[in-house]
């Protein structure tokens, strides 16, 4: 019963926490700065996911995460459900060859990461779409990589925390990080 | 004999020793003169006391400003306290000036304008704008009558059209978004093309190689996509490149409005009406 009750928290924490950076990066940043200049905060979330949890469960939080940033965004679903498979295939081709943990790993992968999902999602565009991409977006690529390092590890304590609370062990710590 | 010698000398000095405060008594000196002989002294006295005062003054200044100086550090830590709070201020009343002064230009738009407008504030940005999508979203949505297909517009420009709408809020694809296209022609010489989105800039596509175009012509909407009024400001161009071959040539153009900055909108609610109005005047 109580391991229901810490699932069920830590789904909706993690809903909550998708809900909170989407608005963070959409809203805030945008309101503050511009929209070019906001850093790609969800991507953390995918990033720390294909680290820490099980193939299967990664695939189920990539479904999810790609319905919750539906509503943040006019892509369509489809397009990100790619490009995000994509960046956790990457991510966990780099992790079954070097990992170690501490936010300085995550902040290096979410940052490799980024360009991963950029050169990905351009070159989905240009395979699947109409009318697609120009040209790889340079300067967003750019901005989000310098947010990278300042945003990283403030993300990856806070899912720490949240897989602390709720009782939740990365895949990792059964594997080699012992 | 002995006894009535005297010493004249003696008793002259004293004589005179006595006579001298009883002379210069009456001596009468006039007032605002100084006598010649008084003149040097004054002088030497003069300069001393003066010499005296600056230094007393100078010990005077040194010792209060010691003895004040835990309480000008202190008033110091004050004022500056004081200021940044006055800076804060000053910045905080600077952007309200601002946005009165923005708002005030949307409300003589929307009283001047024959459209009737709705007045929507950006609350977002589509998280890969630029990139995938070049959505805003604006916190009018069906509750207000806002519909899919209707224009968004600044008084500086057009912005896009309504993408979809949700019931307070709806999303505007901006025109600098690579799906969309406006049709609208060269406000100088009427030449037809269409205004299709290029991320931050827009090209103007589809216009014959002999039409008339110039870096510096201002692109406007035709009114006739049933979506935007006529004649409204598209943005202008910046670059005309005519190939040796084709039949038509690449015109760049740079939208009025910034997308990346945009805080107010006006939906425009009676577009069709204005549409029918316009095609009855060229009629």
């Amino acid at each position: 019963m109580i391991e229901r009750r810490l699932l069920l928290m830590h789904i909706l924490g993690y809903v909550a926490l998708i809900f909170f950076v989407c608005a963070t990066q959409s809203s805030f940043f945008s309101q503050i700065f511009d929209a070019e200049s906001a850093p790609n905060l969800y991507l953390a979330i995918v990033v720390y996911i294909g680290l820490h949890r099980s193939f299967v469960e990664s695939v189920l939080w990539i479904y999810t995460v790609s319905f919750l940033i539906s509503s943040f965004s006019n892509v369509p679903i489809g397009f990100m459900l790619l490009t995000q498979f994509v960046v956790v295939l990457g991510v966990r081709a780099v992790r079954d060859r070097i990992f170690w943990p501490g936010w300085q790993y995550f902040s290096g992968i979410y940052a490799a990461s980024i360009s991963v999902f950029h050169l990905s999602f351009y070159l989905i565009s240009i395979f699947m779409e109409e009318n697609p991409a120009p040209s790889p977006y340079w300067l967003a690529w750019l901005i989000q990589i310098l947010w990278a390092p300042v945003v990283g590890p403030i993300l990856h304590v806070a899912m720490q925390m949240m897989d602390s609370l709720t009782n939740r062990t990365s895949v990792l710590t059964e594997l080699d990080v012992v | 004999m002995g006894g009535l010698r005297f010493d004249f000398r003696k008793l002259i000095l004293i004589l005179f020793v006595i006579a001298l405060p009883l002379i210069s008594i009456n001596v009468e000196r006039k007032p605002g003169e100084t006598p010649w002989y008084m003149k040097p002294v004054v002088f030497v006295g003069g300069a001393v006391q003066g010499g005296y005062t600056s230094f007393s003054q100078g010990i005077r200044s040194t010792v209060s400003l010691y003895l004040n100086l835990i309480g000008v550090k202190k008033e110091n830590r004050e004022l500056r306290g004081e200021v940044a709070s006055i800076r804060a201020r000053l910045a905080a009343l600077r952007e309200i000036q601002i946005e009165n002064e923005r708002l005030e230009q949307l409300l003589n738009f929307k009283n001047d304008s024959e459209m009737d407008l709705l007045p929507a504030r950006v609350i977002g940005y589509d998280l890969t704008f630029g990139l995938g999508r070049s959505t805003i979203r604006i916190g009018k949505g069906r509750n207000d009558g806002v519909k899919a297909g209707q224009a968004v517009v600044t008084p500086a420009g057009a912005v896009g059209a309504v993408l979809s709408t949700e019931e307070g809020f709806s999303s505007v694809l901006v025109l600098t978004d690579r799906f969309s296209a406006i049709d609208s022609v060269v406000q100088r010489s009427r030449a037809r093309g269409v205004i299709v989105g290029k991320r931050s800039t827009v090209q103007l596509k589809y216009l014959q190689r002999s039409d008339d175009v110039q870096k510096g012509d201002l692109i406007v909407t035709s009114g006739i996509d049933n979506i935007y009024p006529k004649g409204y400001p598209l943005g202008r161009v910046i670059s005309v490149e005519k190939k040796s071959y084709g039949i038509t040539q690449k015109v760049e153009v740079e939208p009025i409005i910034d997308p990346f900055h945009i805080e107010e909108v006006f939906v425009v609610l009676n577009t069709n009406e204005l549409k029918i109005g316009a095609r009855s005047e060229g009629d």
